[in-house]
C-alpha cells in the first residue's frame, strides 16, 4: 500500500501536479471502498492505524474521512470509530468486454483479424512493460505446450500470458472473455494440424520468436512476431494449407 | 476535489492505452474496408461537432459515435464490441481528460476535432497507416491529459 501511494505522489509529481495529501489518502480508501477490499457495514482501522498504513498525520487522516463522510460511503459514530456504509455496492473490478459469438465463416474471418490486431498490440506492450515473474510465466507457459493439458488449451494459455504480460487488464480481460472464440478456432486448427508434419514444432517456433522479442524489449519485433504467426494461423485454419512455416 | 479513485485513474490510463492499440486497428481497418455510407456517416458526425464547438458545447455522445462510426467502418463486429462494452468506462474517461486538461471548451474541442479530421482524411484516402498513425496519435493525446487527473 505505501508502495503504490508513493508511485502515485512521484507520478503526480512528475506531471507537474500540486498534489494535496490528503485527496490522496481519500483516493485510496474510496479505492479499498469501491473494490470491495473493505466491505460494507465494516468498522475502519482505528485513526491511528490509518495514519501508520499510509504514513501521514492524524489531521490528513481525518480530512480524508470527512470527505468519504461526505460522498456518503463512510459513516463515523462518536466513540465507536468510522464505518462503511451499509449500502454501498462495490464496483466491479474492471469492466467487462463482451463480443459477439461466431455464427458463420465470416464471423471466423473477422475474428481472425481482431485478434491479430489485438495480440499484436498486446505483444508490443508486453515487449515494453514485462517484469521479470510474467517474462519467467510466459517461457514456461511456451515450453509446457502439449505437455499436461491438450495442445490447443496449452496453445490458449501462452496468448493470454502474452496479454497478462501486458500489464494491461483490458487485454487480459479481453483475452479471457474470447476464450471460447480462440478455443473453437485452436480446436479445429489442433485436430487437423496435430496430424501433420512438424505442426507442433512450428507453432512452438513462433512461440519462441514471440518470446524472445518480448525478452528483448523489441517491441516492433513482438508485434511482427505476433501477428506473423497468427496470419500463418489464420491461413492454416481458413485453407486447410500450410503456407510455409511463417517464419 | 475530484471524485475519482486512484484505482479509477489507473483503470482510465490502462483503458486509452487498450483503446489505442483496438482503435488503431479499426482505424486501419477501415481505411481498406470503408463503404461511401460509412464516410457519409463520419462526415455528418464531424460536422455536427464542429457546430458544437461554435456553441462552446461539450459533444461527448458525437465524440463517442465518431470512434463507433470509425469501428462500423471496419465492418468487423469485433471492434464495434468492444467499443460498445466499453461505453460507460470509455464516457469517464473522455470526461476526465477533458474537465482537467486546463484548456477551455471550445479549445479542447477544436483539437479533438482537428485530430477526428485527420483521421477520417486517412479513411477517406485508404490510407491504413496513416488512419491508423492518427487515431493513436489522437487518443495518446487524451491519455496524456489525464496526467492531470491527481489535481485536487
Amino acid at each position: 500500500m505505501r508502495g503504490k501511494l508513493l508511485a502515485i505522489q512521484e507520478e503526480s509529481r512528475a506531471a507537474g501536479a500540486h498534489q494535496s495529501l490528503s485527496s490522496v489518502v481519500y483516493n485510496e480508501m474510496r479505492a479499498l471502498i469501491m473494490q470491495g477490499k473493505w466491505t460494507p457495514s465494516s468498522r475502519l482501522p482505528s485513526e491511528a492505524e490509518l495514519c501508520k498504513q499510509f504514513n501521514v498525520s492524524r489531521p490528513v487522516v481525518r480530512q480524508a474521512l470527512a470527505a468519504l463522510r461526505d460522498d456518503g460511503l463512510v459513516l463515523s459514530r462518536q466513540g465507536s470509530g468510522s464505518f462503511v456504509q451499509p449500502g454501498v455496492v462495490p464496483a466491479a473490478s474492471e469492466p467487462q468486454v463482451q463480443f459477439p459469438p461466431l455464427t458463420s465463416v465470416a464471423d471466423l474471418e473477422s475474428f481472425l483479424n481482431f485478434r491479430e490486431g489485438i495480440e499484436g498490440e498486446a505483444a508490443a506492450i508486453a515487449a515494453r512493460r514485462h517484469t521479470e515473474a510474467q517474462l519467467q510465466a510466459l517461457r514456461d507457459v511456451a515450453a509446457r505446450l502439449g505437455a499436461s493439458a491438450s495442445l490447443a488449451e496449452g496453445d490458449y494459455e501462452f496468448h493470454r500470458a502474452v496479454a497478462a504480460a501486458s500489464g494491461n487488464p483490458f487485454y487480459l480481460n479481453s483475452l479471457e472473455s474470447l476464450r471460447s472464440h480462440i478455443m473453437f478456432g485452436l480446436g479445429i486448427t489442433w485436430t487437423f494440424g496435430a496430424g501433420q508434419g512438424d505442426f507442433q514444432r512450428t507453432v512452438q517456433a513462433h512461440h519462441g520468436a514471440i518470446v524472445d522479442a518480448i525478452a528483448a524489449r523489441d517491441a516492433d519485433a513482438a508485434r511482427d512476431a505476433m501477428r506473423r504467426h497468427l496470419q500463418w494461423a489464420r491461413a492454416k485454419l481458413m485453407t486447410g494449407q500450410f503456407p510455409g512455416d511463417g517464419l | 476535489m475530484i471524485a475519482i479513485s486512484s484505482f479509477d485513474v489507473q483503470s482510465g490510463k490502462s483503458c486509452f492505452e487498450f483503446r489505442m492499440g483496438i482503435e488503431g486497428e479499426a482505424a486501419a481497418a477501415a481505411a481498406r474496408k470503408r463503404s461511401a455510407a460509412d464516410l457519409v456517416t463520419l462526415r455528418d458526425i464531424i460536422r455536427q461537432m464542429e457546430e458544437l464547438q461554435h456553441n462552446g458545447q461539450p459533444g461527448l455522445n458525437e465524440d463517442f459515435a465518431f470512434h463507433l462510426g470509425v469501428a462500423r467502418a471496419s465492418h468487423n463486429d469485433y471492434y464495434v464490441s468492444v467499443l460498445q462494452s466499453l461505453k460507460a468506462t470509455i464516457f469517464e474517461g473522455m470526461l476526465y481528460a477533458r474537465t482537467t486538461s486546463g484548456l477551455k471548451t471550445v479549445e479542447k474541442v477544436a483539437a479533438i476535432n482537428e485530430q477526428h479530421r485527420l483521421v477520417l482524411d486517412a479513411i477517406v484516402e485508404q490510407d491504413a497507416d496513416a488512419a491508423r498513425a492518427a487515431m493513436r496519435g489522437h487518443l495518446l493525446r487524451c491519455r496524456i491529459s489525464t496526467n492531470h487527473w491527481h489535481l485536487a
